[in-house]
């Protein structure tokens, strides 16, 4: 009886739903210096975001994966990379970070993204 | 009101010089965990452990600790006593090693002396293996 109600419930539902969770996370940030001249660059982006996630997080935040993908000094956003796991810890990192080199600064999230595409300003509804 | 619930963590700290056990006291203990904290978890760490962090008792002569932290984060709170290398002020090299976890003092204190209990009967049996 068992069997045939399988049998039976599968011939009724043929379709099944899988939910696939993205692993990796993209932020497209941007960084107001106090100082306007600031040297802006992918290496110098990388050093203010490890120094803000070891405050917060300590030596376990620095093993977190963190990339910096992209910097624009014409703008001062940067794209940065991560895992899901760690978002939320990365994103309260950045946020609370505000002082780099003796400096205020602040770091603001404009987007974040599972997908790189989505962070370009040209992606949007069909005109 | 919500009941604040608390997680005791009975630990055994092991010294390179005996010697050294009889100077540390509960405070020396405090900032030695205090600072691990800081060290491997930041600000974020320090945030949600020091509320509830507590040196509860400290025995010299078996260096037997418990401690005090809160229910959420008591992982946190082992990985960093786990991580313990020296001890506050005095630099001496130092080993923490976690025996139990318990939600109650009365708990951990019982497996103290289950622990004090098996450790004395091996050195006995280590004893009568050399006489033999």
């Amino acid at each position: 009886l068992l069997k045939m109600q399988v049998e039976n419930a599968k011939e009724s539902f043929p379709f099944k739903t899988l939910t696939l969770k993205p692993r990796e996370y993209f932020f497209l940030i941007q960084i107001d210096f106090e100082d306007k001249d600031a040297e802006f660059s992918v290496k110098v982006v990388k050093n203010m975001l490890d120094q803000a996630v070891t405050s917060f997080l300590g030596l376990v935040g620095k093993g977190l994966s963190l990339n910096v993908l992209k910097a624009d000094s014409s703008a001062k956003t940067a794209i940065v990379h991560t895992e899901e796991k760690n978002l939320n810890a990365i994103w309260g990192a950045m946020t609370l970070f505000s002082r780099f080199e003796d400096k205020h600064v602040r770091i603001r999230v404009i987007k974040s993204s599972s997908f790189l595409l989505s962070l370009s300003d040209e992606v949007g509804p069909p005109s | 009101m919500v009941r604040i619930k608390h997680r005791y963590i009975l630990t055994e700290i092991g010294f390179e010089d005996e010697k050294e056990r009889r100077k540390i006291d509960t405070s020396k203990l405090y900032w030695t965990i205090r600072n691990s904290i800081q060290l491997h978890f930041g600000d974020f760490g320090m945030g949600s452990l020091l509320s509830s962090l507590q040196v509860k008792y400290w025995n010299k002569e078996t260096g037997i600790c418990i401690i005090r932290c809160s229910r959420d984060q008591y992982q946190l709170c082992w990985s960093s006593l786990t991580w313990v290398t020296n001890m506050f002020e005095t630099n001496s090299p130092v080993s923490m090693r976690v025996i139990h976890v318990g939600g109650t003092i009365k708990m951990c204190l019982r497996s103290a002396l289950e622990y004090d209990r098996s450790s004395l009967l091996l050195e006995c049996a280590k004893e009568e293996e050399e006489e033999d």
